[in-house]
């Protein structure tokens, strides 16, 4: 079974020099052929697929700060909502303002899917804590260099503050917690 | 020993008591209830989204 070879597939940018992420578009098309159309969307880009608009917004906390990142978030639009997909990724206060320029004084209801809600702290170093020694994320750490153990990370999802100010400033309806490992309709009844 | 399949991509073990399990990501109920005290102490904020898998939600109407 295969995704239609007349169906799209839209990936983030990539350049050689970024060699901390992989070509999707060479690496799609060497699995499933070189017919695949692969479009490439550049943060800030809009592709229109029917009624829906969908714009590309960086994807920042998978790598350590001083790796710049081509990796995508998503906002989804059509006239009457909005929803916001970022997965595993730190939403910062540039993600943030992307959202409240594109929706500000909009009516719409937009519904943000992100991880937790946290406290805006960031970690001691690239996806550490100071809580448990063998934490989630510390195995992303093995693969990294040793100076970017030590850089102060973003967490993933959104903080407090920055979760307030989008909600003031958009029509923010819902928050879906997201990327959690296992969504909370497959673990817990009637939640 | 157990194994699963995380992502597609990681094995990790899930028996607690191994001294190799790393804890996975996930939400409990807890989890949820104190998002959603978080979520009604915004003035005007928005809620959980009450959306089931599997099962289409108006967001127009919301």
């Amino acid at each position: 079974m295969m995704l239609p070879e007349d169906i799209p597939i839209v990936v983030p940018d990539c350049h050689p020099d970024h060699m901390w992420e992989v070509d999707l578009s060479t690496l799609i098309r060497n699995v499933l052929g070189r017919r695949r159309k692969v479009i490439h969307l550049k943060h800030g880009e809009t592709i229109t697929i029917g009624d829906i608009r969908e714009t590309a917004f960086p994807f920042f906390g998978e790598m350590p700060s001083s790796l710049k990142p081509f990796w995508n978030c998503y906002l989804f639009e059509t006239d009457d909502a909005a929803v916001a997909c970022a997965a595993d990724a730190a939403i910062t206060d540039k993600s943030v303002d992307f959202l409240i320029k594109r929706l500000r004084r909009k009516r719409k209801p937009l519904v943000l899917c992100a991880r937790l809600i946290h406290s805006g702290e960031t970690s001691p170093g690239f996806r550490d804590e100071t809580g448990t020694l063998f934490n989630f994320t510390r195995l992303w750490a093995w693969y990294m260099r040793i100076w970017d153990l030590f850089q102060p990370g973003e967490e993933f999802g959104i903080s407090e503050s920055r979760f307030r100010k989008l909600s003031q400033a958009t029509n923010l309806r819902f928050y879906l917690p997201y990327a959690m490992g296992t969504a909370p309709w497959f673990r817990i009844v009637d939640c | 020993m157990r194994w699963e399949l995380l992502h597609g991509f990681a094995l990790l073990i899930v028996d607690s008591r191994d001294p190799l399990h790393i804890p996975m990501a996930n939400l409990s109920a807890d989890d949820l209830r104190v998002l959603s005290e978080k979520l009604q102490a915004i003035p005007s904020g928005p809620s959980l989204f009450p959306g089931k898998f599997g099962r289409p939600f108006p967001l127009t109407e919301a």
